[in-house]
């Protein structure tokens, strides 16, 4: 009897120390499995220095840029919105196209854009389930073709696989995420430099000229980019302009003169042809201007908008009408040839 | 002891009960509606058979069709027609000849527009086709023209979603013009919009005139009394009415075929982009086509058929029902929501309230929001001032309740918050700077006190850069800390005791 008792008795307290264990403990631990990443901003708390290289960078950009809300037409054309707000790329599956999301567009592409796994969890170098989290090491976010979902509606992917970087496994993040300081203890740079990087853009190409006869051969070199120059936008235009130098003289004087334009046209462009300047091609311009005869002083500008606008009226013009491209436009380089 | 465990066992139970949430309806019964159905219309539809190569042809064919061309670009009157009524008889051989002439920029002008000419006459989907592609490839605007103009008079409605593409790019003002009356001449009225365009703002007289003409006469074809409510009956519920004919089943195929384009087997959103706009431009035949869609089992096939949804708008609205059952898709439901609130379809905006509603993925309540502000129902304006009025909502649903608000007539609810968040280091102030200017044109317009020197003040603040010139990042944000300080000073005015 006195053991039933205390059977019983152990019965009892077991049944009411669970009880006092599911009045007050909660469901904690689920919600730590469940919780929804709502927006990048949560990422800054751990990750201060990710998120602030990101903040400073265009993909943070993508939504708000003024270009881009100009030339979207403030996204009334929203065709745009897929890669300026996609959502996460592991949802809808790396090489496949990216799709539009439907919040959170101000954070244009993101760190959940880019780290959010199905089901939870992010995508990162290391497995941690312990954090919140929970990265798991996933080798596909050093994939070009990643990158790709959004950078290769332009080609830019297709350019690269025909280079040899990627024959030597040289991937966009080595050039575009390199790590900090040339470490890899330090993690990678999430500014994601590109085309609006003045030195990575000077980097990529090279500028040069030679006598030929009379006149001369400017020639323009893709020494460094790992696709075409430019590459990805229509909207990126390269221009080579020049004009002649007095015998002594440092520069050009008077107006500059178009020589040549590196661009990819726009779909409804039906009357141009894409220009772009793959990696390692040479590009040689001929300058047969007599006016070039004593010395020309050249210069390649690089635009972020293809379209020059006459500074009296504001109209738009062609190329070949402007008499001084600096405006709007990066000198990326610039080289005095004399006889 | 017996009471305390009869206690904890109904504690127990009772918290079991109390526990789970309600089951999610299940999601819509996913099919291969694209498959089944381009079968099925390949089955019934004769394929077209290609053209053949030029080598392959002997010289007799290549003369006789060349010869045709040389007469008919030098013969006038009679001549002419007996040309143009010989071309009927041509084959295949003829077509291939005029489509690669048609295409030689190294040829005269007068032997390109007769090969053209000869192709329309010929009325052969074979010529239909070369005609689309001389449409789609010509660099010289005037021999787009012309081709717009003879696939019109040869009326084959299976390139009408080619001819639709075409709207997308083509720049000419001239070939705009032919290009909406080929449209019209297949029973489509989605070139209206560029025709007005052209109309009030075209660059000369001639170009305007011949745009009203071109109006006038679409007008006159849909038995609408002027352009004007032509236009509004095609972006109506009612742009049914305007079909005279039945599509064909090669129309039909070729819908479908534009609806496989935006599966996730085709990886550049370049043709997904023309497959969207040529879709959504079609009439509201197609609607119950692209609402088929939304049931596909491939994920983005059923995402972007939502998106051709939307963006047709009203002339959509019958697929409503079809987009309701959607918000049971969970991959679906965003872009369903959207797509509901474009279409106006009233019965499903209690569904769209709910979907905004706590409990819900934040991704579908802020779709679910922007469809509702795209309404001018009393149900969104009561969902969105309640989610709005919640401060601590999630910022990015309040952001997209305010513009919807501003849609809705209650911009001075949310003028404040928009103007915060146009210096704000956070969100969206691109977009709170256009609801503002929404907000500030609508009182003017319907001439409420102040709001008429509010705007004008709005706009000068503006540096406005000419042309297509794009200011910088720093004067646009010069731009917004001006106007915020600028609105500042009016909002007690303009906006009164919120």
């Amino acid at each position: 009897m006195n053991a039933l008792k205390t059977l019983l008795g152990l019965i009892v307290l077991g049944l009411l120390a669970w009880l006092l264990a599911a009045l007050f403990a909660g469901p904690a631990v689920e919600e730590v499995e469940t919780r929804e990443f709502t927006s990048s901003q949560q990422c800054r708390e751990c990750h201060p220095q990710v998120f602030a290289e990101w903040e400073s960078s265009w993909h943070a950009r993508a939504w708000i840029d003024e270009d881009v809300r100009a030339l979207s037409n403030d996204f009334a054309n929203t065709d745009c919105i897929d890669c300026h707000a996609p959502r996460p790329v592991f949802e809808t599956g790396v090489g496949k196209r990216v799709l539009p999301r439907a919040s959170r567009r101000g954070e244009g592409v993101d760190c959940i854009s880019c780290h959010q796994l199905p089901g939870g969890g992010v995508a990162g170098t290391i497995d941690k389930p312990s954090a919140a989290c929970r990265p798991a090491a996933t080798l596909d976010l050093a994939r070009a073709d990643f990158c790709g979902v959004c950078h290769d509606q332009h080609q830019t992917v297709q350019q690269w696989k025909a280079t040899p970087f990627a024959e030597a496994g040289t991937g966009c993040i080595d050039c575009h995420m390199p790590f900090r300081d040339g470490d890899p203890d330090l993690g990678r740079d999430h500014r994601c430099l590109g085309g609006h990087d003045e030195a990575l853009v000077r980097s990529a190409v090279e500028l040069r000229g030679r006598r030929a006869g009379e006149g001369w051969v400017v020639e323009v070199e893709n020494v460094a980019a790992g696709h075409h120059f430019p590459t990805d936008e229509r909207s990126r235009a390269a221009d080579v302009f020049w004009r002649p130098l007095a015998p002594g003289a440092q520069e050009g004087a008077g107006d500059w003169r178009f020589l040549h334009r590196i661009r990819d046209p726009y779909r409804h462009e039906v009357d141009l042809e894409s220009t772009l300047v793959a990696f390692g091609e040479v590009r040689a311009i001929p300058l047969e201007d007599p006016e070039s005869a004593e010395g020309a002083e050249v210069a390649l500008f690089y635009r972020l908008t293809p379209y020059y606008t006459d500074p009296e009226t504001g109209t738009p013009v062609h190329e070949s009408t402007v008499r001084d491209p600096r405006p709007g436009s990066l000198l990326v380089h610039r080289i005095v040839l004399r006889p | 002891m017996r009471a305390l465990l009869v206690a904890t066992f109904v504690f127990a139970a009772c918290r079991e009960k109390a526990a789970p949430a309600p089951e999610p309806p299940p999601p819509p019964e996913l099919e291969g509606v694209v498959r089944e159905r381009l079968a099925a219309l390949e089955r019934q539809v004769e394929p077209v058979p290609e053209l053949p190569a030029l080598e392959a042809l002997d010289e007799g064919q290549r003369a006789d069709a060349e010869g045709l061309v040389a007469m008919l670009s030098s013969a006038k009157g009679r001549m002419r027609e007996v040309a143009l009524e010989s071309a009927a008889d041509m084959g295949a051989a003829a077509t291939a000849v005029w489509s690669a002439l048609a295409r030689d920029a190294q040829r005269p002008a007068s032997e390109r527009t007769a090969a053209a000419e000869l192709l329309g006459a010929q009325a052969s989907a074979a010529a239909a086709l070369a005609l689309v592609e001389l449409a789609e490839t010509a660099r010289e605007a005037w021999l787009r023209s012309h081709a717009y103009w003879n696939l019109g008079k040869l009326g084959d409605d299976r390139v009408l979603l080619r001819l639709l593409s075409r709207l997308k790019y083509e720049t000419d003002p001239e070939a705009q013009t032919l290009l909406a009356e080929a449209l019209g001449a297949l029973d489509s009225y989605a070139g209206v919009d560029v025709l007005l365009e052209i109309e009030s703002g075209g660059a000369d007289e001639g170009v305007r005139a011949r745009a009203r003409t071109a109006l006038a006469g679409l007008a006159e074809r849909s038995g609408e009394p002027d352009a004007a409510a032509l236009r509004a009956l095609w972006h109506s519920p009612d742009a049914g009415r305007l079909s005279e004919s039945a599509p064909s089943k090669a129309l039909e195929l070729e819908l479908w075929r534009r609806v496989d384009e935006l599966s996730d087997e085709h990886f550049q959103l370049r043709g997904v982009d023309d497959a969207r706009f040529a879709l959504s431009h079609l009439g509201a035949w197609a609607v119950p086509h692209v609402a088929a869609a939304l049931v596909e089992r491939d994920a983005h096939t059923r995402l972007h058929a939502a998106q051709v949804l939307e963006r047709t708008g009203a002339r959509a609205r019958a697929a409503g029902p079809a987009l309701v059952a959607a918000l049971d898709d969970p991959e679906l439901a965003p872009a369903a929501a959207e797509a509901l609130g474009a279409v106006g379809f009233e019965e499903g905006f209690a569904a769209l309230a709910q979907r905004a509603a706590r409990g819900n993925a934040l991704e579908l309540r802020v779709a679910a929001a922007r469809g509702l502000g795209r309404t001018g129902s009393a149900v969104a304006r009561e969902t969105l001032l309640a989610l709005f009025a919640d401060a601590a909502e999630d910022a990015d649903l309040r952001r997209t309740c305010a513009s919807g608000l501003v849609h809705l007539g209650e911009g001075a609810r949310v003028a404040r918050f928009l103007a915060a968040e146009l210096t704000g280091e956070l969100g969206d102030p691109a977009g709170a700077e256009r609801a503002l200017g929404e907000w500030l044109e609508r009182g003017a317009r319907e001439e409420r006190e102040g709001f008429a020197a509010a705007l004008a003040e709005w706009r000068a603040l503006d540096p406005q850069a000419p042309g297509n010139t794009i200011l910088s990042n720093e004067a646009v944000r010069e731009r917004r800390v001006a106007r915020a300080a600028f609105l500042a000073g009016e909002l007690e005015a303009l906006a009164p005791g919120d």
